[in-house]
């Protein structure tokens, strides 16, 4: 073979050294890592986005049924919580179960109007109950 | 000069393409992966918004219904009579007592192969005396009745399955199941809460 073979080519680039490709297969694995990190908060960011969510419409529905029941009623209705409502999520027939404490309170009671607070609490998630208020006036 | 400079090998082409691939089909994956997550977030959440409608409006039309006027017919319609006028006025007799003035009915509604829940109202009979019972109502409430029932419809939830009423005690329980079909994949929502009707 002469100078300029393929052999001796061959032999004159020495490729990567095993530090080069160790360092290589660190940050690749880096990469990896971060992106799966990346994946499983985000899942669990939009789990908690979905309760976070459901507990404010939830409470926002209940608060619509109180108002409903009018000046009088309200009492009533109010006397009859809490309320238990069970969540059954299922996809593929999986299913995962949740349960809701729904709460209506009246603050502050006058001839003329009722502060009303709902409240939703969530057994899951570690999330603070969540609570609206409104006031109900009367009308003759 | 140019035998020196003879580019790459078959082997370094090969690996480079094979990681090209590799990387291309990741990416692939991950958007597949994140716009099926999408649509499965988004197929739950209207399914959870419709839900809780419903569940909400069943429950404040319970709360003004008496609880052994409630006539359920396989867990597919849900019969009671309200205290209130077709225009929702409350209604009161001069001397205190309700005045039992329609009938609110939920049920199945399927049009074109989709499933909704319904509700609708009808009068009831004025000369029915006192809170009336499932069997006294006028009209009776069968459900060929309001299957005919066209006026004042509302659609309430899409994706209905059932609707079940039971009683237990002074309370009674409700639970409404509702479920969707989205690129294959099967959602369902089940909801159970207590309910008092108070009148």
């Amino acid at each position: 073979m002469g100078p300029g073979s393929r052999g001796q080519q061959l032999k004159g680039r020495g490729g990567f050294s095993l530090l080069e490709a160790i360092l290589g297969a660190f940050l690749v694995s880096i990469a990896f890592g971060g992106f799966a990190a990346a994946w499983i908060l985000q899942e669990q960011a939009m789990k908690k986005y979905r309760n976070h969510n459901f507990v404010h419409f939830l409470a926002q529905q209940e608060m619509e049924t109180a108002l409903a029941q009018g000046f009088s009623g309200v009492t009533w209705y109010a006397a009859s919580n809490p309320r238990t409502l069970e969540v059954i999520r299922e996809i593929d027939h999986q299913s995962s179960t949740q349960t809701f404490d729904v709460a209506v309170t009246i603050l502050n009671e006058t001839d003329l109007s009722k502060d009303i607070k709902v409240t939703v609490d969530n057994d899951q998630d570690n999330l603070p109950p969540f609570s609206v208020e409104s006031t109900l006036f009367f009308t003759s | 000069m140019m035998r020196r400079n003879s580019g790459r090998t078959l082997l370094e082409v090969l690996i480079s393409m094979s990681l090209i691939l590799f990387l291309t089909g990741s990416v692939a994956l991950v958007l597949r992966l994140s716009r099926e997550r999408m649509e499965r977030m988004e197929t739950q959440l209207r399914l959870e918004e419709s839900g809780t409608i419903a569940m909400s409006m069943l429950v404040r039309d319970l709360a003004e219904s008496r609880q052994s006027s409630v006539l359920s017919v396989d867990d597919q319609l849900l019969v009671f009579p309200v205290p209130r006028d077709l225009a929702g006025q409350f209604l009161v007799e001069p001397d205190g007592r309700l005045r039992w003035s329609i009938l609110v009915g939920y049920r199945k509604y399927e049009p074109e192969g989709r499933s909704y829940l319904i509700r609708q109202v009808a009068d009831i009979d004025d000369s029915v005396e006192g809170p009336p019972e499932p069997q006294t109502m006028s009209p009776i409430p069968d459900p060929a009745y309001w299957e005919t029932q066209g006026s004042r419809t509302r659609k309430v939830a899409e994706g209905f399955q059932s609707l079940k009423f039971s009683n237990d005690g002074k309370k009674s329980i409700l639970e409404l199941y509702l479920s969707l079909e989205n690129h294959n994949r099967q959602y369902g929502l089940h909801l159970k809460s207590g309910v008092y009707p108070r009148n």
